[in-house]
């Protein structure tokens, strides 16, 4: 098959013999790929026959990640919780608590995917996609199961190194079937008779759970007789070694030795000749390697065997010889042919090589979520104590994967930017391309985005934002919101625009259409010029309504002499002038009537110069003003002899 | 207090409780609504009698981001949606849902449609209103709306709230709150003002005093209006650190009132130490209007900002969207696609 890109903008084409016509596909996105098949367009139509062409279709190829589907939601959105909260923990903890918080987060972690493993189970009795539900509480258990292991190697170290209990522990909790065959034996009406009563007997010794066995036994209808009291006394008294148990370990091997060799005396004596399956019982206390293999079904996997064979050989073992246990171990079973993925990152997890279990999980695993998490844990566990340099970085690629998956969910994003919070710059720098590009919907997603945006100051993006939304809001012909929205991003050249749109409106219809909003613009006015000039003659129009003419008159003329107007709204201010040069009593002072007058001289001035070039629009407005220039004019004059009379008298 | 978070695969918009089915019963049904989905949901939930999570009872696919839910009657609710649409639905003795009317192009832009953002109800009609600035009046059996009311300049009105069977009271992204009188044709009766333009997202009345208003605004200030005096909010008391999305005022206990914000936080306003000694606030003796402290939201103590704020839940990164109480149970949706649950409220 060959592939190669035709140099037409990004439109790959893709030819192999296989495919009758050529297939296009085109980059649609992040996670995204559409492609369609090549038609050529030939001159003659009548060449193919229209049932045979069809038409094209394209497809959308989008990569589906088992994170988006509802059973892993519950998963992200409760580790985006004790992710956090370990990040703030790490950096406030003191060094003595340090191992405990760590312990404790990668708990949280197992919890919650024990919880996800119990909503699918209650899923799979009602609803859904059976196939789905069953790879999906697949997937959960291997993941519990490794982050369970990397638990008791990496980060809950006990000291003196000894591992073989937490590794019991792992192996009881992992493999239950011994402890349901139990259950199922004990509730049949003669449990000895039951066909699985020794394999029971068998599972329960071999997890080290001698209480379960010594039950069972106890309930053998020959248990009163000496091989079953020989036997109860040999599990009664196999000692297990605990950490705190103020056993030394030295002290520990000899009583153990000891107890090994009574198993083996009384196996030699023949305690157990009378009933063979109480000899194999035997055999396993006494660590006999050949039968503890032939019981391989019973343990289903390698690790499992392992676990038995160290408990009964070697229960000291500690963290450095547990490779060579686990490579007998898979020997046993068939050796590396048969090791799945899976074995693979629990052999690389025994083998404490943390680069290779993160590349291993990586491929058993088809979603970034659990590697993320675990580098994350294992980066903060070794930061402690090794220098492994690779750690960090590692974890910053694994988590900035992780969120490049959440983000390219539409409805996941505000996870995405939490975790972004705690990777460094690279992560911020993410932070701020991702919501600089989130679709905005509607308003509520809008004040989302500025909320988280200016919440890590990017202040850049929330400007971005509120422009989007204002030149939105403009185009579906919302000046108000416009110019809130304006406001809001602080963009003085935008709202300059809209309130030139609202002015130049005003001029043609003679009216505000969002009157409402320019009466309580408040401070905002003063954002742009043009905002403020209309801030203020708007409050010009209420004072005239208002009947306050005087206090109108003021204003209006500075409105003129401060020349904040645009000047295709000079004529509008000076017919505004006109009904206040006429009342009654003059309001409009001599000085204000120069101010006045020289405008109109500059308007008339302007007009004239520019008469001949002018648009047909403005010259229609033109004309229409010098119409009412001589009425202005004489106005002027008139108003003027008053206000010098006027202010005469009243200075006399 | 006990909190409880239920994880539900989608982000929560809306919360409400299911009225209870007597004026002296109790309820355990609530409604969710989800926004920002690939396929957005209306789910019906039951709280259990035991200490456990609620289950869901039924769910059913919805067209766009549920805005707003409120129940109209004891079983029918209409729901909002962000692709311009209301939607009435029957909410049975079964806990089933059945869509019963739909208005799909109730708030529209020119030539495309324009997100419903709120929605209020007087038990027989619905007032919507939308970021296209409309008011919107519909009659839960007719297709076509009784009146709309349109806004000039399309500011988005992101709240709306009845104070009497015919008065509304909408609010603004400007922080604008207009009272209109549905029985006259006319232009708002009044327009009350936040100060500097801050966003009013949410409104909620009192319950029994229903000239009382409370604004919960962008940033993050809640303020008390009364209605009898629009020149200025009574109170104005900052609290949450971003906008707040919702605001209640408990129905039978009103002195306590909940709000929630994009901040992540949920607040327990209590202003019942301003009040006069009375019996303890109970859900069944203090709807009647005589009883308990009448005018504790209008006292000096809250007045100077006086009156104790509790945080609920635990702090939560992710916007906290919706909130509502009933009884002494209080629940919330989040956009940490969960349900927090909170059960004796108001007992701590």
């Amino acid at each position: 098959m060959s592939a190669f890109s035709k140099n037409t903008s990004r439109t790959w084409s893709i030819q192999d013999p296989v495919i009758t016509n050529r297939m296009h596909g085109i980059i649609g996105g992040v996670s995204s790929l559409l492609v369609f098949p090549h038609k050529d367009h030939y001159k003659d139509d009548r060449e193919y026959p229209s049932a045979v062409e069809g038409k094209i279709k394209l497809y959308q190829v989008e990569s589906f990640s088992w994170l988006w589907s509802r059973q892993a939601r519950k998963l992200i959105n409760e580790a985006m919780g004790t992710f956090i909260s370990l990040q703030d923990a790490v950096k406030e903890v003191e060094p003595d608590d340090y191992k405990s918080v760590l312990v404790k987060k990668c708990r949280e972690y197992r919890s919650m995917i024990q919880a996800c493993v119990e909503d699918i189970t209650m899923c799979r009795e009602c609803e859904g996609d059976q196939e789905e539900l069953t790879a999906s509480g697949q997937l959960l258990y291997k993941m519990e199961l490794i982050l369970s292991l990397i638990e008791i190697l990496f980060i809950d170290k006990k000291p003196g190194g000894m591992i073989l209990g937490q590794l019991l522990m792992w192996i009881r909790s992992h493999f239950t079937q011994c402890i349901e065959k139990k259950n199922e034996v004990m509730e049949s009406d003669h449990p000895h008779q039951h066909s699985a009563y020794w394999e029971a007997v068998y599972g329960s010794v071999l997890q080290g759970r001698m209480e379960d066995a010594r039950h069972m036994l106890s309930n053998h209808p020959f248990a009163d007789t000496d091989p079953f009291l020989s036997i109860d006394e040999l599990l009664r008294k196999m000692p297990f070694y605990q950490v705190y148990g103020g056993v030394s370990v030295a002290e520990f091997t000899v009583r153990w030795q000891h107890w090994q060799s009574e198993c083996e005396r009384r196996l030699q004596e023949g305690h157990y000749s009378t009933c063979h399956q109480l000899q194999t019982v035997c055999k396993i206390l006494c660590g006999d390697q050949k039968t503890i293999n032939n019981l391989i079904d019973l343990m289903d996997t390698w690790y499992h065997l392992m676990v038995s064979t160290l408990l009964f050989t070697c229960p000291t073992v500690k963290l450095f010889r547990l490779h060579s246990a686990a490579q007998d171990a898979i020997a046993c079973v068939g050796g590396e042919q048969s090791t799945t993925p899976l074995d693979h990152v629990l052999l690389a997890a025994m083998e404490a090589d943390i680069l290779q279990v993160i590349k291993e999980c990586q491929q058993v695993l088809d979603n970034t979520w659990f590697t993320a998490h675990v580098t994350d844990l294992l980066c903060h566990t070794m930061g402690q104590t090794t220098d492994q340099k690779f750690l960090p970085e590692l974890r910053e690629s694994l988590l900035l994967d992780y969120v490049s998956v959440l983000v390219s969910h539409c409805s996941l994003w505000q996870i995405g930017i939490l975790y972004l919070d705690h990777l460094g710059p690279s992560g911020i720098a993410m932070s701020q391309t991702v919501l600089q590009r989130l679709p905005l919907t509607d308003d509520s997603r809008a004040h989302k985005i500025i909320q988280m945006a200016s919440d890590r100051n990017f202040d850049s993006v929330v400007v971005g934002v509120c422009r989007v939304m204002g030149r939105r809001a403009l185009s579906q012909g919302r000046l108000g919101s416009a110019i809130w929205w304006g406001v809001r991003s602080r963009d003085a050249a935008f709202t300059s625009h809209l309130a030139h749109q609202i002015l130049q409106k005003y001029v043609v219809e003679g009216r505000f259409e969002s009157s409402q909003l320019l009466d309580d613009l408040g401070p905002a006015m003063l954002l742009s010029d043009t905002l403020t000039f209309l801030g203020k003659y708007r409050e010009f129009h209420m004072m005239y309504q208002d009947g306050n003419f005087r206090d109108a008159a003021v204003l209006l003329v500075s409105l003129i002499s401060s020349k904040l107007a645009p000047e295709y709204f000079w004529p509008v201010l000076l017919l505004d002038a006109l009904p206040l040069l006429k009342s009654e009593e003059p309001v409009i002072s001599a000085e204000q009537t120069y101010e006045l007058m020289y405008c109109l001289h500059n308007l008339h001035n302007h007009a004239s110069k520019r008469g001949k070039q002018s648009s047909l629009e403005n010259e229609a407005t033109c004309s229409a003003f010098l119409e009412k220039e001589i009425d202005l004019r004489l106005a002027l004059s008139n108003n003027l002899a008053r206000a010098i009379i006027h202010e005469g008298s009243v200075d006399n | 207090m006990e909190v409880t978070k239920k994880y539900v695969a989608r982000k929560i918009k809306t919360v409400r409780w299911k009225p209870p089915t007597t004026d002296y019963g109790r309820t355990d049904v609530f409604i969710t609504g989800s926004w920002d989905d690939l396929d957005n949901v209306v789910e019906v939930w039951q709280v259990p009698e035991t200490e456990e999570d609620p289950s869901r009872l039924h769910q059913l696919p919805h067209l766009g981001s549920v805005n707003d839910m409120q129940y109209i009657t004891r079983d029918m609710f209409a729901a909002g949606s962000s692709n311009g649409g209301v939607k009435l639905y029957q909410h049975d003795s079964s806990n089933h849902l059945e869509e019963k009317m739909s208005w799909d192009r109730a708030h529209t832009f020119v030539g495309s449609s324009a997100p419903c953002t709120a929605l209020a109800t007087n038990g027989d009609q619905i007032a919507s209103v939308g970021e296209d600035g409309n008011l919107v009046i519909l009659n839960p059996n007719q297709k076509i709306p009784i009146r709309t009311i349109e806004s000039v300049g399309g500011c988005s009105v992101y709240a709306v709230v009845y104070v009497r069977a015919s008065e509304v009271v909408t609010a603004n992204m400007q922080g604008h709150l207009k009272l209109w009188d549905l029985r006259s044709a006319q232009s708002a009766r009044a327009t009350l003002l936040s100060p500097d333009q801050i966003a009013v997202c949410d409104l909620a009345s009192h319950p029994t005093q229903q000239h009382l208003v409370a604004a919960g605004g962008e940033d993050g200030a809640l303020a008390i209006w009364d209605m009898r005096n629009t020149s200025q909010p009574f109170t104005i008391i900052s609290a949450h650190s971003g906008p707040i999305s919702e605001v209640r005022f408990h129905p039978g206990a009103p002195e306590h009132v909940f709000t929630c914000g994009l901040d992540g936080q949920l607040i327990h306003w209590d202003a019942s130490a301003s009040a006069r000694p009375t019996h303890i606030p109970s859900f069944k003796n203090t709807r009647d209007p005589s009883g308990g402290s009448i005018n504790v939201w209008l006292s000096s103590d809250v007045a100077r900002g006086a009156i104790e704020t509790v945080s609920v839940i635990p702090y939560s990164p992710l916007p906290i969207n919706s909130v509502d109480v009933e009884g002494s149970t209080l629940i919330a949706g989040s956009d940490n696609e969960a349900i927090y649950m909170v059960r004796q409220v108001l007992l701590y």
